[in-house]
């Protein structure tokens, strides 16, 4: 390893645009390598400039389904050691191992590490291990915890993307959920934590866009408790999806409807003309979580393992950046991706469709696909108390 | 009155007979007796222009504008210290021995901290929006907000519990509080109407609510102060309620409407006789403390059966923070803050000169002390106390309030010319005046469109700047100080509002 | 004299991975400069910018789908698209004619000067978002299927027309880029009004027409644009785009007539004349 700068700090002015995103979910729960997934971003390599690249993929551990897998990029063994000591205070380390990458695709990059842990110390041990990613990325020095979750892990760093995954090897992994990310930014090299996908805890998010409204959802983040400290927007997007799914008791059949709403509210002209029912529930989700809403243009795919293993696809309520979704013709797999011409590549003959604006496309294994043409709580059994 | 008593006048009004078509309109118009029409001549004369407070009604009235209105040219000996204001207020209370009383807001040259900020816009890396073309949203909604939604799956069916009532306002502007009495009926309605037909509130201050007015009640603030004055359950019955503890221009400050400007109107507007003095003591004599408050909100609430959201208005003052916290906590669903500049219809001058602090750094301390507490999410914060243009409601609004309130502005497109006169009662232009005659100077239709359209050029205004900054809902902007930026002098003053130096580079970049 | 059509055939994926579209640009423009008039491209999988600035009036044929800004800027070329196209096509067309046998995004015909675009299938946001026209260059984009928001907006000229025709049945193999043959017209159904357009329509149009097969409700109008009665004159301006997109798509024309067109117009050439004031203050 050849180190010239930290991998795990954030320069100081990070500031990027446009991104390509591609994601594909096996519906029947079959695991796939990571080639297709890596082809179908390198296709829109015109969308990244080189800087940044990045994969989630989900069902990688079986024998550690149980246990949340932190998975680490350090600048040095010394940082490994921090990360393992502020580990075993809250935690037992039940198994850890360095991940192996090919040395001959990337001149500089960080050690990667993975340590499989449960949580030991009282609380709700989603909280404890989000506050643990928290604490690692802001507060120990040379070390970035990508992802967190259960049975699931992200591998991303400063590269194109294709590089990116033949570095990891994720020809090699098989998952049934992937999503990806190629990165145009045109902040400083060097900054592997940067990357996308953005994860807490089983969720990852891959994005296109910029949320204008950061502030606003920063402070109201602030509120619950997620404190905003990594300089990419992206870090929003996860943390209120997280209050919203995992912080929110909403009902599991409905909670991605809801966030959904609540990133992307439907128009006041729309809930004007709604049914009396869903008028209600749209203003009351609208402008309780008001501070909540994404504004800007964006496209993003977010991963998520709660309730359940699941794939959306969302965009801002004006459409200002791409997003194209399909299913293969035998119903077994989902992709969404930037560019139709990617899902071309790995699939010839899907059923493609482009969602509506600000309409999430929601997917996961046995259940039909909410197809992102309507309201997502359009059609359900609703009331008001 | 000795000679030496004397102060020369303010300004010099004069009249230019050889365009003057003698019509005599400037005599009639003139409240405060500054010219007089000679009949013998035939002939407008300034028979006082000592009494003259630039008030421009004679001038604007003067079909061949043949009048002029100048400061008067006798000057006092410059003196960087003892300006002429000093000097004249040091006379004025050696000649009376008493409170210096005035009336709208204070009239020093303090520096705004509006004028300090600048705020973002879009450029290459997200794309403006075209507000004019397409949905840019400032529908904000007042009243009291939970954490989260209360849903249940039973039986395979959703369901909600309903939530707090919220009052739905077309736009994050009001008109705060102003008493029929301090204003015309005639100004009054008009600002009635125009909250009605833009949907948006009035505040009808402590002046209980005339007959006429019943139709405006979800148009209508009604405001519990310490007098009390017409409060019944039907008062009660209005879009929201407001405790009044404090109004920007006199913190800690009440009130007293003299007995002879308690007229037929008044009387039945404040259920009192006519002829006696209506009081508003300085506290509120059932609040003595926080819990006090948090008793007098929850009676409220009892007594309108928590379908009205209830408020709290409290001046802008150091503790301004901690204040609205508790606030909070004592249950208000929403929070008034009228900054230190905020108008008055009279106030002594020494307090409105000085007291308080500037609305933008109330607000901005308020935001973030809420936010920090986990309770910001709770409650509307409404913010008031000189709102100029729509630049300012903007810079409020990114600053932290949900809404923002106008007082003086409002007087101002009704033709309030600011010449701070309210406390005489002798407006000339029928506003701030209890003279039923000199009232219906206003012509309700004209003042009413008039408002209408300022609602509607503000939120124009704010429509176009959300565009630019590629924002299409008001709620994505409120407290979204990231998108501001400082000029002024001062990095302390930054600090506290949480605002970067204009040239700093955005720390947070899209993807 | 008769010239024979020169053709060429140019594979954009010879090495089993889709060619850069640099370099396949300049193939295409280095054909037209040797005299080829019909270029064929192969195996076509979103690469970008095909027949950028070309003002030679050739064919170029693309089998897959053309990545985004196809036709940009040009002025003349036809290009058929045997698959879909992404968005931005026709981007600040000029002239000359681009066919779609699939879907084509967002953004389509974005301040299109001139020339016309026949999409088979679907549309997303902004569809002939500032189309202009001057003189006798009136800019078409026809959709077979249906749009989403922002169609037509602050449209200053030329004319839109969406169809709301289902194709899905009508095409057999599916494997196979569509080509006129493999469209079975009597497969080509309707689809229901409410789908064909979505909110925001034409807002701040200020010129140029737009027809919808079937009814818009008002509540889709955006900004400042009216719909108005659908005359006789109004079908005789179509009838020539209609049998044009029917000869392309293998639709009976029958079928277009059978239903009623909605016209949508400005309610004037200075919607927003009120919004400002110029006095000074």
């Amino acid at each position: 390893m050849i180190k010239t700068n930290s991998f795990t700090t954030p320069p100081i002015n990070p500031n990027h645009d446009a991104c390509g995103i591609a994601a594909l979910l096996n519906l029947d729960g079959k695991k796939v390598s990571g080639v297709k997934i890596k082809n179908m971003i390198a296709l829109m390599k015109e969308r990244e400039n080189g800087l940044g690249g990045g994969f989630a993929a989900y069902g990688l551990f079986p024998k550690h389904k149980e246990q949340y897998c932190i998975q680490t990029i350090l600048d040095d063994f010394e940082a490994k050691e921090l990360v393992e000591e502020f580990l075993k205070d809250y935690t037992d380390i039940l198994e850890e191992e360095k991940v192996i990458v090919r040395k001959d695709v990337i001149k500089e990059y960080p050690m990667t590490w993975r340590f499989f842990v449960d949580v030991t110390c009282k609380g709700d041990p989603d909280d404890i291990i989000k506050d643990i990613m928290m604490h690692i990325n802001t507060s120990i020095r040379g070390a970035f915890c990508i992802s967190g979750g259960k049975n699931m892990a992200v591998f991303k760093g400063c590269g194109w993307a294709a590089d990116i995954a033949e570095f990891y090897q994720l020809d090699k992994i098989k998952a049934y959920m992937w999503s990806a990310h190629s990165r145009f930014p045109t902040n400083t090299p060097g900054w592997w934590g940067g990357a996308h996908p953005f994860s807490v805890l089983g969720h990852a998010v891959v994005h296109n866009g910029e949320i204008t409204s950061y502030g606003t959802n920063a402070e109201y983040l602030k509120e619950l408790g997620y404190e905003c400290k990594l300089l990419t927007d992206t870090e929003v997007l996860a943390y209120i999806f997280d209050f919203l799914t995992r912080k929110s008791n909403y009902p599991p059949k409905i909670v991605h409807q809801i966030a959904c709403m609540v990133l992307s509210p439907p128009y006041w002209k729309d809930i004007d003309r709604m049914p009396p029912k869903l008028k209600k529930w749209a203003t009351a989700i609208r402008i309780t979580h008001r501070k909540a809403m994404a504004n800007g243009p964006f496209a993003i795919v977010i991963t998520t393992d709660f309730p359940k293993p699941t794939m959306i696809g969302h965009s801002d309520r004006k459409k200002l950046r791409p997003l194209i979704a399909a299913v293969s013709e035998d119903e077994s797999t989902f992709y969404l991706s930037s560019e139709l011409s990617s899902i071309h590549l790995v699939d010839q003959t899907p059923n493609f469709w482009q969602p509506d604006p600000g309409k999430p496309v929601i997917a996961s294994i046995g259940e039909p696909i909410i197809k992102g043409t309507k309201e997502p709580l359009e059609g359900l059994p609703i009331k008001i108390k | 009155m000795k000679i030496q008593d004397k102060v020369m006048p303010r300004f010099k009004v004069e009249i230019d007979l050889d365009t003057c078509n003698k019509c005599g309109r400037c005599a009639v118009n003139c409240t405060f007796d500054v010219i007089d029409f000679n009949r013998s001549e035939d002939k407008p004369v300034v028979t006082n222009t000592g009494n003259c407070v630039a008030c421009q009604r004679c001038a604007v009235f003067c079909p061949t504008d043949a009048i002029t209105i100048q400061e008067y040219p006798v000057v006092y000996a410059p003196h960087g210290t003892w300006t002429p204001w000093h000097r004249r207020g040091v006379c004025e209370q050696a000649r009376t021995g008493a409170v210096l009383l005035t009336g709208l807001g204070t009239d020093r040259i303090y520096p705004t901290i509006f004028d300090s900020l600048l705020w973002d816009a879009c450029q290459v890396t997200n794309p403006s929006i075209d507000a004019l073309r397409e949905p840019v949203e400032t529908r904000t909604f007042l009243g009291r907000k939970p954490k989260k939604l209360n849903i249940r799956e039973i039986n395979g069916e959703f369901e909600l519990d309903e939530i707090y009532p919220n009052k739905l306002l077309s736009t994050p502007l009001i008109i705060g509080h102003m008493s029929l009495g301090s204003i015309s009926y005639n100004g009054h309605t008009a600002m009635l109407r125009a909250v009605n037909q833009v949907g948006t509130l009035f505040g009808t201050g402590e002046g209980g609510l005339h007959p006429d007015h019943a139709p405006f009640r979800n148009n209508i603030i009604a405001e519990i102060a310490s007098g009390r004055f017409g409060v019944c359950p039907d008062y009660l019955n209005a879009a929201a309620l407001e405790i009044k503890i404090g109004q920007g221009a006199k913190p800690g400050h009440g009130g007293q409407l003299p007995g002879e400007k308690v007229t037929q109107l008044i009387s039945d507007t404040r259920g009192i006789p006519i002829g006696t003095d209506a009081l508003s003591p300085n506290p509120q004599h059932d609040i003595y403390s926080i819990e006090d408050l948090k008793t007098l909100i929850a009676a409220l609430h009892e007594a309108t059966e928590y379908k009205v959201p209830v408020g709290v208005k409290i001046a802008a003052v150091n503790n301004v923070a901690a204040i609205a916290s508790g606030i909070v906590h004592a249950d208000a669903d929403f929070i008034t803050v009228d900054g230190f500049r905020a108008g008055t219809g009279a106030a002594p001058r020494v307090v409105r000169d000085n007291t308080g602090i500037p609305i933008e750094l109330a607000i901005a301390s308020v935001d973030q002390h809420l936010t920090n507490e986990g309770i910001r999410h709770k409650v509307t914060l409404i913010a008031g106390g000189s709102l100029r243009s729509s630049s300012d409601l903007i810079k409020i609004l990114a600053l932290g309030a949900d809404v923002g309130m106008i007082g003086t502005a409002a007087l101002i497109a009704m033709g309030c010319k600011v010449c701070q006169q309210c406390t005489t009662g002798k407006c000339a232009w029928g506003i701030a005046t209890g003279d039923p005659i000199i009232g219906q100077r206003i012509d309700l239709d004209w003042a009413t469109n008039r408002l209408i359209n300022l609602f509607n050029s503000w939120t124009s205004d704010l429509d176009e700047v959300l565009g630019i900054m590629g924002i299409d809902a008001v709620e994505s902007f409120v407290g979204n100080r990231d998108r501001l930026r400082y000029i002024g002098p001062n990095p302390a003053e930054a600090k506290i509002l949480d605002v970067k130096h204009a040239g700093s580079r955005i720390e947070v970049g899209g993807e | 004299m008769t010239t024979k059509k020169r053709k060429i055939t140019i594979n954009a994926e010879p090495e089993g991975w889709p060619m850069d579209y640099r370099e396949l640009n300049k193939k295409i423009r280095k054909a037209i400069r040797d005299g080829y008039t019909h270029l064929i491209l192969q195996n076509v999988k979103g690469q970008r910018f095909i027949g950028a600035g070309i003002k030679e009036p050739v064919t170029i044929e693309i089998f897959g789908d053309a990545g985004l800004d196809l036709g940009v800027f040009s002025e003349g070329i036809t290009a058929i698209v045997h698959g879909c196209s992404e968005y931005l096509l026709g981007n600040t067309l000029n002239a000359g004619e681009l066919i779609v046998y699939g879907d084509s995004w967002d953004v389509t015909g974005m301040g299109a000067r001139g020339g016309r675009i026949f999409v088979m299938g679907n549309g997303g946001s902004r569809i002939g978002i500032h189309m202009k026209e001057f003189k006798d260059k009136k800019p078409v984009i026809v959709y077979g299927g249906t749009v989403k928001q922002y169609c037509g907006e602050y449209m200053a000229g030329g004319m839109i027309v969406v169809l709301g025709l289902d194709f899905g049945d009508a095409i057999a193999d599916r494997k196979k880029p569509v080509e006129r043959e493999d469209i079975d017209p009597n497969k080509v159904k309707d689809i229901i009004d409410e789908k064909i357009v979505q909110s925001d329509l034409c807002g701040g149009i200020h010129g140029g027409t737009v027809y919808i097969r079937g009814d818009v409700p008002d509540h889709s109008l955006g900004v400042y644009a009216i719909k108005d009665e659908f005359t006789q004159e109004d079908k005789e301006i179509l009838a020539p785009i209609i049998e044009r997109f029917c000869e392309l798509f293998n639709v009976p024309v029958d079928l277009i007539w059978k239903k009623k067109f909605t016209k949508i117009t400005p309610v004037s050439s200075r919607p927003f004349g009120k919004v400002y004031t110029y006095t000074p203050i």
